[in-house]
């Protein structure tokens, strides 16, 4: 937030897909988009629409809903995993209004974590946060919305590798893709803090240390998600 | 129903019931011939008589009983469709109340008493009906006798006029009319006795508890239907507006300098409209979570354990779906044990395990280390009487193995309606 000046060097306008059944949601979500430098390709109410429209116009990003007619379960995600599987470099984002882990689940396992976002729907309305995690994941970072992670993290069987708070705190700004910089500034606490605490954080996840944001992203993912697959 | 055809409806119970009392009376003279011919023909040697007698009395003991049946069996199904609008015999589905057997004096009592009162006092009103009818029909002839120059002889009258014979005539189609205004009512009287009397109060006890059970899972079913209305409308309807007026909040903000007045009270609307947000998506959480019909029962019951405040096995065999009301109404039933659990055992691990003991059955065991003593806290079941209402809808048990000082695990199981064959 601190560097929100005006005249921010240009940044690449980003073609972007959107899909989402609400009109209201739709529209307010286009407009929200171009007026943050994305140029929206296609705005789609329906899975199949969007199935259609994303081989023809090539987006850099898809932004889709989970829950879409006509029989209004995750469809929109079941789509986005298609989208995938079809091109594996095709950025998605989830939006979602879901915590439950299993819609992640259903993401991660299609695609190795790389360029994908499930984020809860709330967080659109924070318009620099969310255009800025679109473009962290265009990048082909992977951004999990905190309240899943912290789900997650509640799954924890084992009480001996229980995060402490400020633990817990690193690791959910962590897996929104964040650089270690960026955890430091929103926490307001050192960039060495960030270190040690997310050296702690895989510590006690029993994972090797790694300073690849993204790498150790989908190894924390994977990490909390093998426990209910036991 | 319209009064017409209550009517018809009663006067066609009426004579039906009619028939019976007639064919039952028939069937009980011919028992007693035996006896009639002691009566009737006096003046035999006393070893005929004897002979006749207990002819005619073994023949009674052993043929009224089977009439007493078959009349009381024919009159029940009747006046059961009456009074109550069901037909036991059409379909076996329904609630009945089961059959009056042959055998056996207690279940004999009731149709033989029955049948002593209805033919004497119904087949003394028959008799009365048909003797009142036959006249009526000869009245209603008798103009076209006298025309003819005869005439007609109804009862002590003898008729030979034109003039007279209108009368008559009028007067029986009058007669004739009766039946059909008292017929609703004496159809009512009695079906209301057959039932009184041939209906046992263990039976309807019995049939009672059957509909009671079958309104019962009928209740929750509905309950679940209604559930899930409300969390779509809440999902369709007021999330999308919420989020909308979040985003609205939220695109203010990029276009408002870092200073402008009124910035802080527009960084707070979105932070309401968010906290707003986070509770509405709990709320439609609770009432019906969309993972359990994306995901199934173990992985719905898997996120419901994740928002405990204590850790959790959960070990899951079951690799099929189950049908939706049969998940819906185990979700729920997990959803109490485990905030029972969390409310009142005192425990510091639970554990949950799904699976399948045999085909078409699935079982579900809820377990915790704390304190004990399930089901048995006074004053309270401990949400345990919901479980039950919830296990009734799909034929299922609940076993509760819940020592004082714990462990305790309790056990639900549900059977699948189509033998789980999906």
């Amino acid at each position: 937030m601190t560097e929100g000046q005006q005249t921010a060097p240009a940044i690449a306008t980003l073609r972007v897909v959107v899909a989402e059944d609400n009109a209201l949601l739709r529209e307010g979500l286009q407009m929200l988009l171009e007026r943050n430098d994305f140029a929206v390709a296609a705005a789609v109410a329906s899975a199949d629409e969007l199935m259609g429209i994303v081989p023809q116009v090539h987006p850099d990003l898809v932004i889709t809903d989970v829950r879409m007619p006509p029989t209004l379960r995750a469809e929109g995600l079941a789509a986005a995993v298609r989208l995938r599987e079809a091109d594996p470099d095709l950025p998605v984002v989830v939006l979602s209004q879901y915590v439950e882990q299993s819609y992640v689940a259903e993401l991660l396992d299609s695609a190795h974590g790389v360029g994908i976002g499930y984020l809860l729907k709330d967080r659109v309305s924070d318009v620099r946060e969310f255009t800025q995690t679109l473009r962290r994941v265009h990048a082909g970072g992977t951004a999990v919305d905190p309240a899943v992670i912290t789900q997650m993290i509640n799954r924890r069987r084992d009480p001996r590798d229980r995060l402490t708070p400020r633990e817990r705190e690193v690791l959910e700004v962590m897996a929104e893709g964040h650089s270690n910089a960026a955890i430091a500034r929103r926490l307001v606490i050192s960039e060495a803090a960030v270190v040690k605490h997310i050296g702690n954080v895989l510590m006690k996840l029993e994972l090797p240390p790694n300073d690849d944001q993204n790498r150790r992203v989908i190894a924390v993912l994977t990490h909390l998600r093998g426990e209910d697959h036991r | 129903m319209p009064p017409a055809a209550g009517r018809w409806r009663g006067a066609v119970y009426c004579a039906g019931a009619g028939v019976r009392i007639l064919a039952s009376l028939l069937g009980a003279g011919l028992l007693g011939l035996p006896i009639g011919l002691v009566v009737a023909e006096p003046g035999r040697d006393a070893g005929s008589v004897g002979a006749l007698l207990a002819a005619g009395l073994l023949l009674l003991g052993v043929g009224l009983p089977v009439i007493a049946v078959l009349l009381a069996r024919a009159d029940r199904h009747r006046a059961v469709a009456l009074i109550e609008g069901i037909d036991e015999q059409l379909d076996p589905e329904l609630v009945g109340y089961g059959e009056a057997s042959w055998r056996g004096p207690r279940t004999l009592v009731r149709p033989l008493a029955y049948t002593v009162v209805v033919l004497t006092l119904g087949g003394a009103l028959v008799v009365v009906a048909l003797v009142a009818a036959l006249g009526s029909i000869v009245a209603m002839i008798s103009p076209f006798l006298t025309a003819a120059g005869d005439h007609a002889v109804i009862g002590p009258i003898t008729i030979t006029t034109v003039p007279g014979s209108i009368v008559a005539a009028v007067v029986g189609v009058g007669v004739l009319a009766v039946p059909l205004l008292v017929a609703p009512t004496l159809a009512r009287r009695h079906a209301a006795f057959a039932i009184g009397v041939l209906i046992s109060s263990e039976q309807r006890l019995r049939r009672d508890l059957a509909i009671t059970a079958r309104s019962r899972a009928r209740l929750v079913r509905a309950f679940d239907v209604e559930r899930r209305r409300i969390e779509r409308d809440l999902h369709d309807g007021v999330q999308p507006r919420l989020m909308a007026v979040s985003m609205t909040l939220g695109l203010a903000l990029t276009e408002m300098p870092p200073d402008a007045p009124g910035r802080a009270d527009v960084v707070r609307a979105q932070e309401q409209a968010r906290q707003t947000l986070a509770a509405v998506r709990d709320f439609v959480r609770n009432i019906h979570p969309q993972v359990l019909i994306d995901h199934g029962l173990a992985a719905a019951i898997g996120e419901l354990a994740d928002t405990l405040i204590i850790p959790f096995d959960l070990n899951n065999e079951l690799t099929q779906r189950l049908p939706p009301e049969v998940e819906t109404n185990l979700y729920f039933c997990v959803a109490e044990l485990l905030a029972n659990v969390v409310k009142h055992a005192g425990a510091e691990r639970a554990e949950i395990h799904l699976h399948t003991p045999r085909p078409g059955v699935v079982e579900i065991g809820v377990g915790d280390d704390g304190r004990g003593g399930a089901g048995t806290r006074a004053g309270t079941d401990g949400g345990l009487g919901g479980i039950a209402d919830r296990l009734a809808a799909v034929n299922g048990t609940l076993q509760i193995d819940s020592p004082p000082g714990g462990p305790t695990m309790i056990t639900i199981r549900a059977t699948t309606p189509d033998g789980g064959q999906r």
